[in-house]
């Protein structure tokens, strides 16, 4: 496997957080690999909500993991957006779990789950607006005195866009750091996705991120439906994709990056290869922006 | 050929089954070939619609979990006049369309991937049930627990009690429901095994120091990953031989129990007796062991008391191997 030190010291973001390097998400189906073999993986992100209000195996596993590799936690249900009140039990269970394997950070995503007490298990859309970022400006300022540190958003796919909106979600999400203090956790691929299905450009969007809030990219694969894209997390990371993630490794100054691989699994070493692509794209970026020689 | 089946011989070495855990994770449910919905008639730039965001986000949700289809959560909502749209056809002025698709054709996505993630996390935590009532009934069955059940809970690892709920109230059809709702309890017991929190198992060290005199007084406490379940039908027999690879046909009613339990982190299904059941469920009950023996003196007949009452070391030096007991107090 490639080496990843070089990338790990490239860390641009202010809140003097690491560059872990290039990781994988920590799925089941990989359990006995990664305790067995030990493979030679900067990080795992897990789903915070797979170790939490259990106490049997998924918790064990994660235990012996985080004593070998750094452990980042990724949410799906904290609901930022939602309009229902923040679930505190649920955030004294995300700060434990944080204490207990040791993560140097917490996303989420900005979106809701539901609201009148159901949980829909979707990251639901938000309207792009000046009550709605407010609102969501409020809830994080929350959550981050419960963790006692900043949260990191991630940037939805989204499959619809609201009529009231009245900014972009690059607008948003900058006001919305800027507004809380939080941080980023950026999705190239659904940067990519959202781009396909509302019909902006990506350097639009790219132009209008926050780089110095970017902690983390993911990236990952997607299904092209013709008319849409869904964020599917199947698949090698297409071309495309890795595209959007040089330019914006460029503009980032460096960030951890982790592949997020959920159906279809194949062997752990399959999903860390495909990772790896990232020192491939890395490197063109790079050698694109060294100078030339003159009169060579 | 009738289903009914002889309980398994006793006691039963369940066979190591380790449960894998549901993989929850970010990624959309990927939609299968749309179904292309009525389009709502466009009206050129529409003024948006005038909702807070409490008010958008009901309307969103009632939407795209709307048990029928999109078009019928579109209609209740208008009906209601919920975010100040009177008409179906004014959806949009609340989701716009993209550059390829109408805004009925947006919230169809999330539409199917509220069900199908639903289904799927249902699929996964009683795959056997699924077998037993067929692919059909198995959706239709889900269909209506997420309709009558939406999810409360942050975790959706919690989702499957909704069926277990469901299956054993009387909250809609339920297709073969005895023996469905045996077969989703047992299948649920696996679940809840899998997260129950681990203790320390009680160890024969433990016993063997307890002084003769005061085994008679002796309370054992539960193992937190144990679960006992009395059902109605042999449906630890027809899990097995599902499990096995068979075609198990439906059995008929027939009393069965069945210790569900974890050693380590592998779930474990020991078949129980009579007997064995009546001895253990006074013990995790609270009863001393006296007073647990004493109910074989209840429930088995005087001819088979001697055999029963040779067994019962044997009964219970398993249970205390497969981690029963987490202490005791003499």
């Amino acid at each position: 496997m490639p080496s990843t030190q070089r990338i790990k010291r490239a860390a641009g973001n202010r809140f003097g957080l690491p560059n872990l390097g290039v990781g994988v998400g920590l799925r089941t189906t990989h359990y006995a690999h990664i305790l067995g073999e030990s493979p030679a993986v900067d990080w795992f992100e897990v789903i915070s909500e797979n170790h939490m209000q259990t106490a049997g195996r998924p918790l064990h596993v994660l235990d012996r993991i985080a004593e070998r590799y750094p452990v980042v936690m990724h949410g799906v249900s904290l609901s930022i957006g939602s309009t229902d009140r923040l679930d505190r039990e649920y955030l004294r269970e995300l700060v434990a779990l944080r204490d207990r394997c040791h993560a140097p950070w917490v996303s989420d995503h900005l979106c809701w789950t539901g609201v009148a007490g159901t949980n829909a298990h979707d990251l639901l859309p938000m309207p792009y607006t000046r009550e709605a970022l407010r609102h969501v400006v409020a809830r994080v300022k929350s959550v981050q005195d419960a963790l006692g540190a900043p949260l990191f958003l991630e940037n939805p796919s989204t499959y619809v866009g609201f009529a009231a909106s009245t900014m972009s979600e690059w607008d948003f999400l900058a006001e919305l750091c800027e507004r809380s203090g939080c941080g980023l956790m950026l999705d190239v691929n659904n940067i990519y996705v959202s781009s396909r299905n509302h019909g902006f450009a990506i350097a639009d969007y790219l132009d209008g991120v926050p780089w110095d809030r970017v902690v983390q990219f993911h990236v990952s694969g997607h299904a092209d439906n013709g008319t849409h894209c869904v964020d599917t997390h199947v698949g090698p990371v297409p071309d495309p994709v890795w595209a959007v993630f040089a330019d914006a490794w460029k503009r980032s100054g460096g960030a951890s990056v982790l592949l997020e691989w959920d159906a279809e699994i194949p062997p752990f070493d399959v999903v860390h290869r495909d990772a790896l692509r990232c020192l491939e794209f890395i490197g063109r970026i790079e050698r694109r922006a060294r100078p030339q020689a003159v009169g060579a | 050929m009738s289903g009914e089946r002889a309980p398994l011989p006793l006691p039963l070495e369940g066979g190591a089954i380790e449960i894998q855990q549901s993989e929850r994770a970010s990624a959309s449910v990927a939609a299968p070939a749309m179904r292309r919905p009525r389009r709502a008639a466009r009206r050129a730039s529409a003024p948006a619609a005038r909702a807070d965001l409490v008010a958008l986000q009901r309307w969103f949700q009632s939407v795209v979990t709307d048990p029928a289809s999109v078009e019928s959560g579109v209609a209740a909502q208008a009906r209601a006049q919920a975010c100040g749209i009177a008409d179906a056809a004014d959806v949009e002025r609340i989701v716009t369309p993209g550059p390829q698709m109408s805004a009925l054709e947006r919230l169809h996505i999330y539409h199917h991937a509220y069900h199908a993630r639903l289904i799927d996390c249902l699929a996964d935590d009683f795959p056997v049930l699924k077998h037993a009532l067929g692919e059909r009934a198995f959706q239709r069955l889900a269909a209506a627990v997420i309709a009558r059940r939406p999810s409360r809970h942050p975790n959706l690892n919690h989702y499957g009690a909704n069926l277990v709920a469901y299956v054993t109230g009387d909250e809609g059809p339920v297709p073969k429901r005895a023996f469905a709702a045996d077969l989703a309890r047992l299948e649920w017991a696996l679940v809840e095994a899998i997260h129950a929190p681990s203790a320390p198992a009680l160890d024969l060290a433990t016993l063997q120091a307890i002084p003769a005199e005061r085994w008679a007084k002796a309370r054992f406490t539960r193992s937190p990953t144990l679960r006992v379940l009395g059902f109605a039908h042999p449906v630890n027999c027809y899990l097995q031989e599902q499990r096995e690879g068979g075609r198990p046909v439906i059995p008929r009613r027939a009393w069965s129990a069945t210790a569900v339990y974890r050693r380590g982190f592998s779930v474990w299904r020991m078949d129980l007796t009579r007997p064995m059941a009546g001895l253990l469920e006074a013990l995790l009950a609270g009863r001393t062991l006296e007073q647990a023996l004493a109910t074989l003196e209840r429930t088995v007949p005087r001819a088979d008391r001697a055999v029963v009452e040779s067994r019962v070391m044997r009964w219970f030096s398993e249970w205390v191997a497969g981690g029963f007991f987490a202490a005791v107090r003499a």
